[in-house]
């Protein structure tokens, strides 16, 4: 089920939202748990299975790293030592292993039949469980700090179960850490102003997933279908600008609306975006999109391989082994490793040489920035290697074929989509959050929230596809 | 006087801020304070004790009255820090009017000062509640004010849940307008109402057998009566299909006749022929609509398959596929175009973009459908305005008329709704351009990817689209074009290869279209000499 459909906005929120109040506080997080298994099951009715045995696996370990036996015996200390890093490396073998089997068999695969030269390794053909790749690093997030020692107690199974599958953020993140939400699973009070707030909060994200997300979407789409390769430089930048703000618009709708429902039901969910394109470096964009994600990466990866205290030569094998970790995470395909090293080869330069220079100049920095992070959303977005080569030729203004969409197309798409183009503009800055945050409680937002909603709404009810960009990674 | 007064106690409130720098934790200890109050009076006089429990108990009593629903919970809590503050400062030898005055001003002052007040007071009583720690040990004898006080605000209880109530609508209208409007277009809306979930629950529940008495053999005979329902559907289905078709022939024949006359019988000869044609081709699962064999004449047949039971609004299983109107055609070249125009939606506005038909006009939008062709204005892609076709078929003759829609209504209305309107546009091009051909495209299928059976984005769906098109078609001065064969696999889907989105071309694809629908031109002249 998506945020934005009709059955999860008329069924679903408003009957687990009346039940949800209605319980006494103690039985929340079963309602919770259980609603949010119901959420999955509806799409996913056979990988709601998977989850729950995800889940089932992941408590057992991490109560295991927690267990004591009675006996008290002179090694102890050892022998618990042991026990930890046994169910640490137990839970990240099979919560990996089964990310790989469902995510990279094959695509890896491919790649050894294809060295081979034969079938050597059968191809799966398994479907991608939704949102597997974002409660997968949320499990392994909570076994690692129960390993680290950073959680005192181990959470109760209701607890953890509601914390890895709750709807809100289970398909498409953010990717929260279980400390985050621990003291509000053991006792929340909701209250009117967060249902408001939150139900605020929610419209803004549909509104964005929505009117902008959506539309804007449909210009990429139109310059695409027309074929990489066919276009005139201003068209595919044009083309290149529409994705970026679709990818933006779509993952910031998505992250804000799970921000709203979380504070719906009594959670503080973590913010994943911080207006990432007025950044003034590449390295400060990733400070501000998808910051979970970069945070996860960072207390997980980064810092664990010994981040930049190392040695230079240390430091970029660790950004190294991050950055195609990242690439790959968001797809098992050529391009989202060739996206995940391009940004290691500008992280790398920006840190050894230009990149503070860049932080500190007023224009060149944004302009910079505006400049590549198109770019690379063309190399994330075609997974075509020959489509992905002819974009980029065509970005700088080399064709191998014909030029067919030209200045008579990009006339009329401009006539088409200019204001949509300048609402895209406008939302990415900081201001319209500015606006937002000191008149959210004025009555006259109150009538543009409900006008937003019901856009949004009508926008559903009659496009009637429109499945999230970062459902399937 | 009050203002002065207002200010300088702010000015207090800022300074008690300042060195505790923490308001909020004072207020939380209203309990301590209220000890400590007592505690204070029990250190000044018996007789200004009296006096301030009788001043407390208006101030209460007035409070709960006077303060309207805005003031919120806390509100009760704030008035005993504010009358335990006259009882301060009466304690500090303060005259008794003022005190009285400032109860009633604070009673009556807006919400806002009072909270301003509830600060003052509790910072206040903190000092206070630190300075004088020592006497809370004789607490006790000042518990009948205590007593007294709780008394009042078990009295002013009931008020105060009111309050709330108006306390919880003040503080959400959003989540009470989302609410209301939803209530609203639910009983309003078929799509997403009620009407909707009882029908979904019937549904649910025919398909789990809960309705009717489900016995065994019940159920058999429901199963029964269905795959009865399904073998009988064929035929009576395609006769009245062939029926419609020839309604309407005779419909835009009879509208030919006022221009060519003497078509009338020819037509009825046809209908018998027609008849045995289709007992034929039913066997040979070739089926034609138009069966006249006559030279000039072109024949649209279709191919039979077993329809799939379909559980849509929107389509059904047509269980035939409509191929090509079977003629004689010429092959042109370019300049066949000249006088041709084209309706459409967003593919034609491919065929416009990259197909190198300079010379014909274009008519089509993204989103276009048969339903708003003649309703809403379209843009003519040669100059980007927005224009109406009434006026523009009516001032303008065309040689040849393409039209091809069908993409966006597959999630519009129905079938039956489609075909209707479609030939009710078709009759109405035909009465404004009587010389014009008009060829009805087929609407290209989508790819593996992009066909979802779960919702009615699929080929079936605008197969059963294209069928009842086809039907249009009389071979005369219609005929039916489908270019689905030359890029779809042997399943009927889109060529992934040849499509980003499967479901628009690539640009240079488009040469291929062009080609076939200059191999299949009709002379415009033949048609006038018949």
């Amino acid at each position: 089920m998506v945020f934005s459909s009709l059955g999860f906005l008329f069924r679903f929120l408003p009957v687990f939202m009346l039940i949800y109040l209605i319980v006494p506080a103690k039985y929340r997080n079963i309602v919770l748990l259980v609603g949010s298994l119901f959420f999955y099951g509806v799409g996913e009715p056979y990988f709601v299975l998977l989850l729950i045995l995800s889940v089932l696996v992941n408590y057992g370990l991490s109560k295991y790293m927690f267990w004591e036996p009675r006996s008290s015996q002179p090694d102890r200390g050892k022998k618990r030592a042991r026990r930890r890093k046994t169910a640490l490396i137990s839970a990240l073998v099979i919560d990996f292993g089964i990310l790989f089997v469902f995510k990279y068999w094959d695509f890896t695969a491919g790649v050894i039949n294809d060295l081979a030269n034969r079938e050597t390794i059968p191809l799966l053909m398994l479907a991608l469980p939704l949102g597997i790749s974002f409660y997968t690093f949320q499990m392994v997030s909570y076994q690692i700090d129960c390993y680290r020692g950073t959680m005192e107690e181990p959470a109760g199974f209701i607890s953890f179960a509601a914390y890895v599958s709750m709807f809100p953020q289970l398909i498409a993140g953010p990717i929260v850490r279980y400390d985050e939400v621990s003291d509000r699973m053991a006792g929340r009070k909701i209250r009117i102003r967060d249902l408001e707030n939150g139900l605020k909060l929610f419209t803004v994200g549909l509104g964005l997933k929505v009117l902008l997300a959506n539309q804007i979407g449909t210009l990429w789409n139109t310059i695409m279908s027309a074929g990489a390769g066919n276009l005139h430089i201003t068209v595919a930048w044009l083309g290149a600008i529409a994705y970026s703000f679709q990818i933006y618009f779509d993952f910031w709708g998505y992250s804000v609306m799970a921000m709203g429902l979380g504070k719906m039901l009594g959670f503080r969910i973590p913010r994943n975006f911080d207006d990432p394109y007025v950044s003034r470096s590449i390295s400060e964009f990733w400070r501000r999109w998808h910051i979970t994600l970069g945070r996860w990466f960072r207390e997980y990866v980064y810092f664990p391989m010994g981040g930049s205290r190392k040695g230079s030569l240390r430091t970029v094998v660790n950004l190294f082994v991050v950055w195609a970790c990242t690439g790959l995470w968001h797809g098992a395909n050529w391009n989202f490793l060739l996206w995940g090293m391009l940004f290691f080869l500008i992280l790398t330069v920006e840190k050894n040489s230009y990149g503070r220079k860049l932080e500190q100049s007023k224009v060149i920095g944004h302009i910079y920035t505006l400049v590549i992070i198109p770019i690379t959303w063309v190399v994330f977005a075609i997974t075509d290697l020959g489509q992905l080569v002819a974009y980029l030729g065509n970005l700088f203004g080399i064709h191998r074929a014909a030029v067919m969409v030209g200045m008579p197309q990009l006339e009329r798409y401009l006539q088409q989509y200019w204001v949509l183009l300048i609402a895209c503009i406008l939302f990415a800055t900081p201001f319209p959050r500015r606006w937002y945050q000191r008149w959210k409680d004025r009555w006259f937002m109150v009538v543009v929230l409900l006008l937003i909603f019901w856009f949004s709404v009508r926008e559903i009810m009659v496009g009637s596809n429109n499945p999230f960009l970062y459902f399937r990674f | 006087m009050k203002k002065k007064k207002a200010t300088a106690q702010k000015k207090r409130v800022k300074h008690g801020q300042q060195r505790k720098n923490n308001a909020k934790r004072a207020q939380n200890s209203a309990k301590q304070q209220k000890k400590s109050s007592a505690g204070k009076i029990k250190s000044s006089s018996a007789s200004q004790q009296k006096k301030n429990t009788v001043q407390q108990k208006k101030s209460n009593v007035e409070q709960p009255k006077k303060s309207n629903a805005e003031q919120p919970k806390k509100s009760n809590a704030g008035q005993a820090k504010v009358s335990a503050e006259q009882l301060k400062k009466s304690g500090a030898e303060q005259p008794k009017k003022k005190a009285t005055e400032q109860s009633s001003k604070s009673s009556t002052s807006q919400k806002h000062n009072t909270k301003q007040k509830q600060k003052q007071g509790s910072t206040e009583q903190r000092k206070d509640s630190e300075d004088r720690k020592q006497s809370s040990t004789e607490q006790r004898n000042s518990s009948s004010v205590q007593t007294k006080v709780s008394a009042e605000r078990r009295r002013g209880k009931p008020e105060q849940k009111k309050s709330e109530w108006k306390e919880i609508l003040y503080n959400c209208p959003y989540v009470l307008g989302i609410v209301f409007t939803s209530l609203i277009v639910m009983l309003w809306s078929d799509e997403i109402g009620f009407k909707a979930i009882a029908r979904e629950a019937q549904t649910v529940m025919v398909q789990s057998g809960m309705i009717g008495d489900s016995g065994q053999t019940e159920l058999e005979k429901h199963l029964l009566l269905e795959e009865d329902d399904e073998l009988s559907a064929d035929k009576p289905e395609s006769e009245a299909g062939n029926e419609d078709v020839l309604e309407n022939n005779s419909e835009i024949d009879d509208k030919l006749e006022e221009n060519a006359g003497k078509r009338k019988d020819e037509s009825d000869d046809k209908e018998n022929d027609n008849d045995l044609q289709n007992d034929i081709s039913n066997e040979e699962n070739i089926e034609n609509t138009e069966g006249a064999q006559g030279i000039g004449k072109g024949i649209t047949k279709f191919e039979i398959y077993d329809p799939q039971e379909i559980d849509s609004i929107y389509y059904s299983d047509a269980g035939k596929v409509a191929l090509t109107t079977e003629y004689p055609y010429t092959k042109e070249n370019i300049g066949y175009f000249h006088d041709a125009a084209f309706l459409g939606d967003s593919r034609t506005l491919g065929i416009s973009d990259y197909a190198g038909l300079e010379e014909a006009d274009f008519y089509c939008d993204s989103g276009m459908m048969i339903f708003k062709l003649l309703e809403e204005k379209v843009t003519y892609q040669k100059t980007g305005d927005k224009v109406d076709l009434n006026q523009v078929l009516q001032e303008k003759q065309y040689g040849k008329i393409y039209i091809m829609l069908g993409m966006n209504e597959l999630g519009y209305g129905n079938t039956e709704m489609y075909l209707e309107q479609y030939r009710k546009v078709l009759n109405q091009i035909k009465e404004w351009q009587p010389q014009a051909i008009i060829y009805v495209m087929a609407n290209l299928h989508v790819s593996r990817e992009k066909n979802n059976m779960e919702t009615e984005f699929n080929n079936i769906n605008i197969n059963d689209k294209n069928a009842a098109s086809a039907q249009l078609a009389n071979g005369t001065d219609i005929f039916y074009l489908d270019v689905n064969p030359l890029f779809t696999d042997s399943d009927g889907f889109l060529n992934a290869d040849l499509s980003f989105d499967g479901v628009h071309l690539y640009a240079q694809h488009y040469d291929v279209w062009r080609e076939f629908l200059l191999e299949h031109a009709v002379e415009p002249a033949e048609v006038a000499e018949e």
